[in-house]
């Protein structure tokens, strides 16, 4: 007995049927639904019910036309689109829909229930028939459904692996389950860009890890935003740093993008009053979008067929591919050009060496050709030659070897010999730096230097 | 001689809402509406071509979601049964509007309308997908994918994985629906960030659109601006630029052909105007009313007295405007042909469903432009992407800049005040989906029952809809407990493979009601 024939007999075959195999209230169950009924009862019935089945259906003659216009039909839709609404207009309040229902599978929302069938009440409590009865009530709206099209065309059952899934079944599905939770926990802190000009960073950091750092101990919750180019971070050696203090309930933050082009972590941590740094952990490094076009023109253009696989598809690493058209491999970073890192990377500490300031005069810059060129507003090509200055800092000197020194109030390491080197970026302003030693016995030297740059 | 090319770019894309446990829901109606007003008269617009041996090229994206819904039995039935529905109502329409002239001349467009929609349904079966594949067989069209369930990929990449599951699964639906790779992709809300491309190029992707600053902002800066692609250096997939100007003529509000006053109003439909007792059997079920799809007064103005459309005129306007955006692409391609040493390409990318649905003459108008293009000029000719990479394998490699084409051009729209909150959860159920498709790599057939499950959880999550409907401020209800319900499906899902306990009955219920990608194999996320 497939779904199919009985489909196909007449709902007063079908009716017959239910009522021989027992289907309660099926006198007022539309066409689908008593195929659903019928169907379940077989299934429960066994062997037995199925002998007498085939009785049944040889009397009522099988395989007769399916029946065109079922009596009930136009007043079906009109029950269950009533819950939909329920439920939408329901979800307008509550996230979840069809929550408040009268539980287990019994969907049929306002519908009085009569008692349910035996056999399923306890193996099947979601397959309940009577959530299908129609509402008894009048209905104006149902009986102006009464679209020949909308009868026609009924929704088929529902199964999924060789199971049947009444549409009922589905609308409790999230009933049970318990809302999202505020936080996991899990300690992690992320780092986003937002566009040029904004980062947005969140964290969940749990309550055990917020007290062992020291919240509980007039710590101050801070965001430090590092910038960390080229750099290994260790937890000290970031270019810049920038600080937020926050309130403890804070979970996220829009931080503001000092410059363009460079990487950018995020740190959350505890600063204690006596200055101590509790870090509760750090992000990933990003890099926020560019906002302007490159300054950089250097056209650099490569064949790649179109019939033919791209070199990274075939497995080559993508840093290579470009290998032989680029001096070396590959495109510098955006902030590596005009100008050439400044600072080297940290690994390698500055050297002593005289600063090249300008386009291509630093010969580890790689790319970048004697001549550029440069377009004005007309897109006409200028030759004449770009000029672009910039400015570091470097603060060096050289004190005893066992003396511990502080450069703005950070720990510095001192080289074997006793001298030692730090750099800064220098944008147009001010800034001031403070070197403190500090000997064994207590004494202790401070040299305050200031600068200002200005360009015209 | 063509001094150029136009590449003509739609993107169709709907989030995946099927809901069969109500008989009827708003939200599928996004779906029917699209399919009335935009997949089918796109369609019969192309068949007229074709059958006039006009030559056309256009790029479509259709989503791997959108797919789905078109594939889907139970969608199907019930847009056949919308379809038949509108068809009664317009004939009520008829007999309605029997003695006043205007009326029954607009009655009897929309019948005739409705009427072709319907024929063309039936003579596909319902099976639209296969109309799409007819044209991507001839070659007009150029049919690309985009991520799997649209996620918005720069506020993913903190999980590689995930990442790369959203392409994946996006690849495999489009050669399962399709029947063939995609060599091209539409990046959700054309989001880009440096090192995706690599993920496309592992899947065989070589080309993509980007907004116009994703390339002006390259670096180095490339050398032809919009008008030429730039292979992205980190793999050799090129990134197509938006057009600005073309963007400004069609998108606008103020100066855009959309708003022209003889137009069809989208916003005076007889589903709000009509009184209840004739039109309460085609609004919704409660009895609130909605849009029905038939609109009787063009946008005269901006006051609120409108006249009465007709859709003679307004077809004439489209040709109109047809023209102008071809005379105005001429020009551009002719003085840009001139500061280029070779031949540029314009790329005009829109939302598909703003044509039909949003702008009513939209199909006409791309259908105009195409047979003006194709015989009333000689500057330039329609290309899509695949074809001209094909024709032009030598570009500039630069890399393109992290950007989308939504409101201020970055990732703001879906990262702001309303919808923030979502990412931490988004987040976490990447992180677990990779673990649990690490731990239950090798395992038994209900296990990865769920484990599939999941995957599909966690990508409908990810659907930057959601996100983008928080912000845009309709519907958002629905939008919210979209999400949410995914990653509590999901997140109970983990707790039972953690716990051991699995509830079969409920698996089953979940996976009959998010069907969406039935070949899914979490092991993607591996």
């Amino acid at each position: 007995m497939t779904p199919q024939e009985l489909d196909d007999m007449r709902r007063s075959d079908l009716l017959i049927l239910a009522k021989k195999i027992g289907v309660k209230g099926f006198s007022r169950l539309t066409k689908t639904e008593l195929v659903q009924n019928v169907l379940e009862a077989i299934e429960k019935g066994g062997d037995a019910l199925k002998k007498e089945l085939k009785k049944v259906l040889r009397q009522a003659g099988a395989g007769a036309e399916p029946d065109a216009r079922p009596t009930k039909t136009a007043a079906t839709p009109a029950p269950r689109q009533r819950t939909v609404t329920g439920a939408q207009a329901k979800a307008k309040a509550s996230p979840v829909p069809g929550r408040d229902k009268t539980g287990g599978g019994n969907a049929g929302g306002e519908t009085p229930v009569p008692p349910a069938k035996k056999s399923d009440a306890v193996a099947h409590p979601r397959k309940d028939p009577a959530a299908n009865e129609p509402a008894d009530e009048p209905d104006n709206e149902a009986q102006a459904r009464t679209s020949i099209a909308a009868m026609r065309y009924l929704d088929p059952p529902l199964y999924q692996r060789g199971q049947l899934v009444l549409p009922e079944q589905l609308r409790d599905i999230d009933s049970t389950l318990p809302d999202l939770p505020i936080g996991y926990g899990d300690g992690s802190i992320h780092l986003m860009p937002r566009d040029p000009k904004w980062m947005f960073c969140y964290w969940d950091i749990s309550e055990e890890k917020r007290a062992g750092s020291g919240k509980y101990h007039s710590g101050r919750l801070t965001l430090r935003l590092h910038d960390v180019t080229h750099v290994v971070f260790n937890g000290t050696n970031s270019w810049s740093v920038h600080q937020f203090a926050l309130n403890e309930e804070a979970r996220w933050w829009y931080i503001p993008v000092p410059s363009e082009g460079r990487h950018f972590m995020a740190e959350l941590g505890y600063r204690m009053p006596d200055g101590t740094w509790n870090s509760l952990g750090t992000s990933d490094a990003v890099i926020p979008p560019p906002g302007s076009q490159s300054p950089w023109v250097h056209d650099v253009f490569v064949s790649l067929p179109f019939d033919q696989p791209l070199p990274v598809a075939r497995g080559e690493s993508p840093a290579n591919w470009l290998e032989g058209t680029l001096p070396e491999g590959r495109i510098p970073e955006r902030h590596e050009a005009p100008q050439p890192p400044l600072w080297g990377s940290p690994v390698n500490p500055p050297s002593l060496a005289p600063f090249h300031f300008g386009v291509g005069a630093n010969p580890t810059s790689p790319g970048v050709s004697s001549f550029v060129q440069i377009r004005n507003e007309k897109n006409e090509l200028l030759t004449e030659f770009p000029l672009t200055v910039n400015a570091a800092l470097r603060v060096f000197g050289a004190t005893s070897p066992e003396v511990r020194l502080e450069i703005d109030g950070k720990p510095h390491e001192l080289a074997s010999d006793g001298t030692f080197t730090v750099a800064f970026p220098f944008p147009d302003g001010s800034q001031a730096h403070r070197v403190t030693a500090r000997g064994d016995d207590g004494t202790e030297k401070t040299v305050q230097i200031s600068f200002h740059r200005t360009a015209h | 001689m063509h001094k150029g090319y136009l590449a003509l770019v739609l993107h169709a894309h709907l989030p995946f809402v099927r809901h069969p446990e109500y008989s009827d829901f708003l939200e599928e109606d996004w779906l029917y509406e699209a399919i009335t007003e935009t997949y089918i008269p796109l369609l019969l617009g192309f068949e007229r071509l074709r059958n006039d041996g006009v030559p056309f090229k256009i790029t479509m994206s259709i989503t791997p979601p959108l797919l789905c819904m078109l594939a889907d039995p139970v969608l199907q039935l019930r847009y056949t049964r919308r379809i038949e529905t509108l068809v009664e109502l317009a004939e009520k329409e008829l007999e309605r509007t029997r003695g006043d002239g205007h009326m029954q001349y607009l009655a009897r467009h929309y019948h005739q309308q409705f009427c072709e929609i319907r024929d063309y349904w039936r003579f596909w079966d319902g099976q639209l997908i296969n109309a799409f594949r007819k044209f991507m067989q001839t070659g007009d069209l150029d049919i690309i994918t985009c991520g799997a369930t649209h996620g918005y990929l720069p506020l993913m990449r903190k999980h590689p994985e995930a990442v790369n599951a959203q392409i994946a699964v996006a690849v495999e639906t489009h050669q399962r629906y399709l029947g063939s790779s995609p060599t091209g992709i539409w990046l959700p809300e054309c989001g880009y960030f440096p090192g995706v491309d690599q993920v496309l190029a592992r899947h065989g992707i070589r080309y993509f659109v980007m907004d116009a600053h994703g390339v002006l902002f390259a670096h180095p800066r490339p050398r032809y601006g919009n008008h030429a692609p730039i292979f992205a250096a980190g793999s050799g997939v090129a990134a197509f630029a938006r057009d600005i100007e073309t963007s400004v003529q069609v998108w606008s509000k103020e100066s855009g052909y959309p708003g022209d006053p003889m137009y069809r109003e989208f916003y005076r439909d007889i589903g709000y105007d009509l009184p209840f007792d004739y039109i309460g059997p085609y609004v919704q079920p409660d009895g609130k009313r909605k849009n029905v799809g038939i609109k009787y007064h063009r946008i005269t103005g901006k006051t609120d007295q409108k006249e009465l459309y007709d859709p003679y005129w307004a077809r004439e306007r489209a040709a109109m405007h047809a023209g102008n955006f071809m005379f105005n692409r001429e020009r551009q391609i002719e003085f840009l042909r001139s500061q280029m040493d070779r031949p540029p390409v314009v790329l005009a990318p829109y939302d598909a469903e703003l044509f039909g649905h949003w702008w009513y003459e939209g199909p006409w108008w791309i259908e105009l432009l195409c047979r003006k293009v194709a015989y009333d000029q000689n500057s330039f000719r329609l290309t899509h992407m695949r074809e001209y990479l094909s024709m032009h394998p030598e570009q500039q490699v630069a890399i393109p800049a992290e950007s989308s084409w939504g409101a201020s051009g970055y990732h703001e729209y879906w990262l702001s005040d309303v919808n923030a909150w979502i990412y931490p959860h988004l987040h976490k159920a990447a992180e677990r989906m990779s673990e649990i498709a690490r731990r239950f790599y090798h395992t038994d057939y209900l296990r990865e029952r769920v484990c599939n499950q999941m995957a599909r959880e966690l990508l409908l999550a990810q659907a930057s809809d959601w996100a983008f409907i928080m912000k845009s401020g309709t519907m958002v209800e629905y939008a919210e407990r979209r999400t949410v319900n995914h990653i509590r499906r999901f997140t109970k899902f983990y707790n039972e493979l953690n716990s051991g306990h699995i509830d079969e009955d409920w698996l089953t219920r979940v996976e009959a009601l998010d069907n969406i990608f039935p070949f899914i194999n979490f092991r993607v996320y591996a």
